[in-house]
């Protein structure tokens, strides 16, 4: 049961006022030696003065304590707590035990209502910085929209800790794993990438990677793939959101389980024990090849096509951008190399239109399973170039051009005149961009992208023809 | 802990209190009590709120929410304002008293925060390293960002630079249940630090925790803001309250053992000798790969791993030939000095004296050049920063370090000339001189290991912010404020220095040497320094008995030099009163006591010196006379200084009164009285046979040759004595030291004149040949070759001037001569002796017998016995018998 406290320097007051359920009195008086109170119950036991300062709710001044002596033992009160005496309340206006309960009710009230004006007032704060977050949020998520509409912002390449040829790699065997310290700070991280060979593992072999923040001891993120998912070389693993402003130390734990081996390559010997990886309790001298990207700190980044999502990433009609690296890989189909250069100046592959025949790039292994709608960035750079048609194809992998300059048969079909399934040409004048895109029936293998362009007057020239596409993004399905 | 289980938290065992003084912040103290509640360790954690009287009604408001929301976790001290030391102190000293089971305390302000693995991490690393007392954190700040990386292991040297812990830190009880508590006197900031250097003093140390968790928030404007604004104010009381910690010996002793000096590559034996005091037994010796390893580990970017700050390339032979010739704390000394931005890289010749030319074979030289002119690099020890060799590490190529093997090398070197005495030469051969190819060759040999990879790279997120990590060798420096601090370290002996302006074979120089073995006798350790010339003489007898030499080599240093004030009609150098003083206070201040042997200016440094703790003496022994013969020189000097010395040794009871008149308190004047200056030879001590009648009486004149001897007379004198037909043979022994003053000799005298007798065999053969000796001075001391004629039994014939009639009692032992009428007292005591053979006699045999018990030891016994009480009184150790310094690696 909860009591009120009352404070008294006299004894005879609380045996007046008797034994109350709601009210227990405590004594208080000067000790002669040290200056300070002390504190007592009524039958003498021993009380800690903080305990005291917390729980008195008012202070009953007898009636015989003048000014003086009652100025003196504010005074004493302060000199201990350096707070202000309890409430007072003088015994003649309190006959008996009644009237001191209606005096205590009216102090606890008035403190109950203390409380609730404090209360209301933090319950009105934290509504309004609720509504202030709330329209943060909201102005944010459409600054987000806005950029990423407009163009695709690079995410910002860290250092690159490249694999040296002739240095050990670390080999994870089933249920073993490695764990490393990564050369980055974490505000704004958001792509991390190791250079795997899975060529010696189970293809249902499961690899777990996992970020973590070692001052917080914070699992910031959790890719769970099979062998099978994994390519030779870089493997990129995105975050959802880049890492938040608050800095911690990093690090990536890598755990392999299935059969086989699973290797990872290594860079260069490193002297700090804290940043060699480890397995179990064995250090490795040489540093895992690594590669981080950082972004706007707590931005969601825009995804790139390729990299790994984490878990638990719900990404319904996600939008994923196509980068450089993949356009870099782009095949000319006159001769089968991948020398496409980009447009000076410009993230566009250069897809210069030919005469009497179609240009085409190709963009091996772009179109991922599950992908439903490619778009792109089309323009003719050049004022005097003539005016140009664009379209795109996704095509499996068996119908790549096996010699320089034939057309994969289901592109020649689509070509022809009177053909059932014909291509989505867009047509655009010279210096102007404009966009075009192309459905697809979602896949469960990986296709290649053409990138097509033609002249629109089929007799005209190619002069300053410099055709390119640009901004490619690929729209996923609620369950890719 | 969590917010939702008050029951089980309230349940566990209670291991960790934390204590939150609160003053003004009254809103952010919630995020500072919740991220308390939010720690999620598996044992008990208690919160002591302790409101330090904030005027804030808001602070007792939300302490004793808190304290009623949680009642079994939370308790809420109140207090009257105390400051934040006294707040820290209640909270610490409630929550021992409460929770008897408590095990640490971790102090949290209010304004900060922790991540909830913070305290369970903290813990642990204590269970962990139970020889740890305190877990202290990097800074991770919130608000105005900024991440500090204060890792590496705890450095007490260091930490008295600058506050390498913050007050976040997790503190085993045992610390406050030794008293080490927040002292109050420190309103104004910097408690934390105080209070860290306390617990160290007390014999406690600290660690870092890496991933510790602990938030500060860094606003414009805090405590710390204003505490940096009286930076100056607050050190100035910390070096005050820790004196010994900052004293230059505190500092080097910690140098030693955490962080030392040089990095000593000997390029013969692939070994590298971790020190900052060659002689120190707790040097660390490293394998080259073993130090390769860890001088890697503060190549990428971070500043906790410690490598010496400076490195030195030698060989084994020269480093042992230093170490054993007691030289090598002075070159290593003047190699640091050296260094800077100008001379990158400092070099040290090293040669033995020319043994074709057996004169100079005991000649020791030390000359330090700067010429910036392109020269080859030769020598046979080289001293760059550890930085410079990281820089190199980085750099493309080897191509700027290799000029130093050009013929004409571009780099600017400091260069140090050394010719040390023949006998200490220990190496067979010539002198080495190919440092430069051995500093390319470690530079390329550390450029081959594949380590070098790593520094290309940009590992650490967190700024370093100790980087006195990488320059601890400054540490020591700044109470001196010198160019270097002289690397020796205190070893429980009791180190003496003897200060000397030159070291020729002048009376002032014996005497030094002779008051230096008594007190090698007593168990001290003799060192010389000499103070001005960069050439002396360094016979066996010097060497058996300094442990080490060091020269000053301060270009601006000069025993009389330039001036604006004279006190007593004595001029009083500029240097002494206002010059840089820095390099001469280093060079002693490591020191137990330092004798001055007439340096003059030198009695600049001696009040700060014995501020330091160093026991100051003045050895004096005569006033020299200016050109009209007023009395004036390092009497005088003393004067001026006399409050700066602990004690004043006048080499004659007379002098010692002469200093009591002139107002030196008799108890500081300890008379050390001069004895004969060098042990008679096996082949003396018997008796002198007694003097042939019929001889010609053998008349010897043996000093320098020049004014203050009294030249001028000495030279009518014989004369005089060969025109009166006299039976006298005259010998005369001498040179010129300080100029004839303008007298010249005549052939009789030059014809036959002696070089001086530099050995006691040389010197007894000359007096045992001698009847008399004459000595016709203006002004001496007590001259040492009236004291070790008589020894001799050769009757002195000298001027009554000085302490002379100390010594010489006329009629008595010997005659003395009068200053007015010298030249004819001279002649006729002379002519007395030739022909009263009997009276000769008598002298000889008094001279002989009074000299018997005039021993330095003797002489010296109060001077000794004064010098261990003050030395007590400083807290030094009593003196252990020497032993041989230096030793092989």
């Amino acid at each position: 049961m909860v009591k009120a406290t009352i404070l008294t320097r006299d004894g005879e007051i609380a045996r007046h006022y008797g034994d109350d359920a709601r009210i227990t009195f405590v004594l208080m008086s000067p000790d002669p030696d040290t200056q300070k109170l002390v504190f007592t119950t009524c039958d003498g036991q021993s009380l800690r003065p903080e305990q005291v300062a917390l729980d008195a709710d008012a202070y009953l001044r007898p009636t015989q304590e003048n000014d003086t002596a009652h100025q003196d033992i504010v005074a004493l009160w302060e000199e201990m707590f350096g707070l202000a005496l309890p409430p007072c309340l003088p015994q003649a206006d309190m006959p008996d035990i009644a009237a001191l309960r209606d005096r205590v009710l009216d102090v606890v009230l008035e403190q109950n209502a203390a409380a609730s004006r404090v209360s209301a007032r933090h319950m009105r704060e934290l509504g309004l910085l609720r509504q202030q977050h709330d329209l943060i949020q909201a102005s944010f998520r459409g600054l987000e929209h806005f950029v990423y509409g407009l163009n695709v912002q690079h995410r910002t390449p860290g250092p690159i800790i490249a694999p040296t040829r002739g240095q050990p790699v670390v080999t994870l065997q089933n249920g073993m794993q490695v764990q490393q310290r990564v050369a980055s700070a974490s505000p704004g991280l958001c792509d991390l990438a190791l250079w795997f060979d899975p060529e010696g593992a189970a293809p249902k072999g499961m690899v777990s990677v996992t970020l973590t923040g070692l001052d917080s001891d914070q699992v910031l993120a959790v890719w769970d793939l099979q062998a099978a998912q994994l390519s030779t070389g870089w493997n990129r693993f995105s975050l959802e959101r880049a890492l938040g402003p608050d800095p911690v130390s990093l690090q990536i734990t890598v755990h392999w389980v299935g059969g086989g081996v699973l290797t990872l390559a290594c860079a260069t010997d490193h002297p700090d024990p804290r940043f060699r990886p480890k397995i179990g309790d064995d250090a490795r001298p040489a540093v895992l090849a690594q590669r981080v990207w950082s972004w706007v700190p707590g931005v969601a980044a825009p995804l790139l096509t390729g990299a790994h999502l984490p878990n638990g990433y719900a990404g319904k009609g996600q939008l994923r951008h196509v980068g450089r690296e993949w356009l870099e890989q782009a095949l000319d189909m006159r001769s089968l190399r991948a020398d496409i250069p980009f447009i000076q100046g410009t993230d566009a592959l250069l897809v210069h239109v030919l005469e009497q025949d179609i240009a085409a790039a190709i963009v091996p292994d772009l179109v991922f399973p599950g992908a439903v709608e490619i778009s792109a960035g089309i323009c003719t750079y050049h004022k005097d170039g003539p005016e140009v048609e664009y379209a795109m194809l996704a095509l499996p992998k068996s119908e790549r051009p096996t010699a320089p300059g034939i057309l994969p048969q289901a592109l020649h079909t689509r070509l022809t005149a009177d053909a059932a399934e014909t291509l989505n040409w867009v047509r655009v004048a010279p210096d102007t961009a404009s966009q075009c895109r192309l459905y697809l029936d979602p896949s469960e293998q990986r296709q290649d992208l053409y990138l097509l362009t033609r002249l629109a007057d089929k007799d005209g020239t190619n002069a300053f023809g410099w055709s390119g596409f640009s901004d490619l993004k690929l729209r996923f399905g609620a369950q890719a | 802990m969590t917010k939702g289980s008050d029951q089980s938290a309230s349940d566990m065992a209670v291991r960790v209190a934390v204590v939150i003084p609160i003053f003004r912040h009254s809103v952010l103290l919630s995020e500072a009590i919740d991220s308390i509640l939010d720690q999620d360790a598996p044992w008990g954690i208690r919160i002591v709120l302790v409101n330090d009287g904030c005027p804030h009604r808001e602070t007792d408001q939300v302490c004793r929410t808190y304290a009623r929301a949680y009642p079994e976790q939370i308790a809420y001290v109140p207090k009257k304002n105390g400051g934040l030391s006294d707040a820290r102190n209640c909270g610490i000293g409630y929550a021992l008293a409460r929770w008897q089971e408590l095990e640490a305390i971790y102090l949290l302000d209010a304004d900060n925060r922790l991540r909830p693995p913070a305290l369970r991490r903290a813990m642990t690393a204590l269970d962990e390293h139970p020889d740890v007392d305190w877990v202290y954190p990097n800074i991770d700040m919130f608000g105005l960002r900024y991440a500090g990386d204060y890792g590496g292991p705890y450095s007490r040297l260091i930490h008295t630079v600058m506050n390498v812990c913050e007050a976040g830190s997790l503190v085993h009880r045992r610390v406050f249940d030794a008293g080490v508590v927040f002292d109050t006197s420190f309103k104004s900031g910097f408690e934390d630090w105080d209070f860290f250097l306390t617990a160290g003093d007390a014999g406690f140390t600290g660690m870092n925790l890496e991933e510790f968790g602990f938030q500060y928030r860094k606003r414009g404007e805090s405590m710390l803001a204003d505490s940096e604004r009286d930076a100056d104010a607050i050190r100035a009381e910390m070096r005050k309250k820790h004196k010994q910690l900052f004293s230059p010996k505190g500092l080097l002793a910690l140098e030693q053992e955490e962080a030392p000096r040089f990095a000593i590559h000997l390029s013969d034996t692939d070994q590298v000798i971790w020190t900052v005091d060659p002689s120190s037994p707790n040097r660390k010796i490293y394998s080259f790969d073993e130090y390769s390893d860890l001088l890697f580990r503060s190549t990428t970017g971070n500043k906790r791993y410690f490598v010496p700050p400076l490195t030195v390339v030698t060989d084994s032979q020269l480093w042992k030939t230093l170490c054993d010739g007691g030289l090598v704390s002075g070159v290593l000394w003047a190699l640091e000095r050296q260094l800077d931005h100008a001379c990158p890289v400092t070099v040290a010749h090293v040669m033995p004296g020319n043994p074709a030319l057996p004169q100079r074979q005991d000649t020791l030289t030390m000359r330090v050049s700067r010429d910036p002119s392109a020269q080859p690099v030769t020598g046979g020890m080289a001293m760059l920063e550890t930085q410079l060799v990281r820089k190199v590490l980085k750099d493309s190529s080897l191509s700027w370090i290799s000029q130093l093997e050009l013929p004409h090398c571009p780099i600017s070197v400091a260069r140090i000339e050394m010719t040390v005495p023949q006998a200490l030469w220990n190496g067979a051969g010539a002198a080495p001189d190919r440092v430069a190819c051995d500093l390319l060759a470690l530079m390329a040999r550390l450029r081959r290991n594949s380590l070098t990879l790593a520094a290309a790279h940009t590992w650490e997120w967190r700024t370093q912010d100790i980087g006195w990590r990488e320059r601890t060798h400054k540490i020591p420096r700044q109470t001196c404020l010198s160019s270097a601090a002289y690397p020796r370290v205190a070893d429980g002996g009791l180190h003496i220095g003897f200060l000397l302006p030159l070291v020729e074979f002048g009376g002032v120089e014996r005497v030094a040497l002779n008051v230096a073995r008594a007190l090698k006798r007593a168990g001290f350790h003799p060192h010389l320094f000499v103070l001005e010339q960069d050439t002396i003489t360094y016979p066996a007898e010097w060497r058996e008995t300094f442990d080490t030499v060091t020269f000053l080599a301060d270009p601006e240093f000069a025993t009389w030099g330039p001036t604006q004030a004279a006190y007593f009609g004595t001029d009083i150098s500029d240097w002494s009163r206002w010059g840089n003083k820095g390099n001469a206070t280093a060079m002693l201040a490591w020191l137990d006591g330092v004798v001055n042997f007439h340096g003059a200016a030198i009695s600049g440094v001696m009040g700060q010196l014995k501020r330091l703790g160093v026991v100051t003496a003045n050895s004096l022994h005569l006033s020299d006379h200016s050109v009209f013969a007023r009395p004036v020189g390092n009497t005088y000097h003393a004067l001026a200084f006399e409050h700066a010395y602990d004690m004043i040794l006048p080499c004659s009871n007379m002098l010692g009164d002469w200093c009591h008149a002139m107002g030196m308190p008799a108890e500081k004047i300890i008379p050390i009285p001069n004895a004969p200056s060098f042990d008679l030879p096996a082949t003396a001590g018997a008796p002198r046979t007694p003097h042939v009648p019929e001889r010609a009486l053998r008349a010897l004149y043996i000093g320098r040759l020049d004014m203050q001897k009294g030249l001028d007379r000495l030279v009518p004198i014989v004369e005089g004595s060969q025109e009166a037909d006299f039976d006298i043979k005259w010998r005369y022994i001498g040179g010129t030291v300080l100029g004839t003053g303008g007298a010249a000799l005549p052939a009789t005298i030059t014809d036959s004149l002696e070089p001086p007798k530099t050995t006691p065999e040389a010197m007894t053969e000359a007096l045992e040949w001698a009847d008399v000796i004459v000595l016709p001075s203006y002004f001496e001391g007590l001259p040492l070759i009236v004291l070790e004629a008589m020894r001799a039994g050769a009757v002195p014939l000298a001027t009554d001037v000085g302490a002379v009639s100390e010594a010489v009692v006329d009629g008595h032992n010997g005659i003395l001569l009068s200053n007015a009428h010298c030249v004819t007292d001279a002649m006729h005591a002379l002519d007395r002796l030739a022909c009263d053979r009997d009276l000769l006699q008598r002298l000889s045999q008094q001279a002989i017998q009074d000299m018997q018990d005039r021993t330095w030891d003797g002489a010296a016994q109060p001077f000794i016995h004064r010098l261990k009480q003050l030395c007590a009184l400083q807290g030094q150790s009593q003196p252990v018998p020497s032993t041989q310094s230096g030793t092989d690696p």
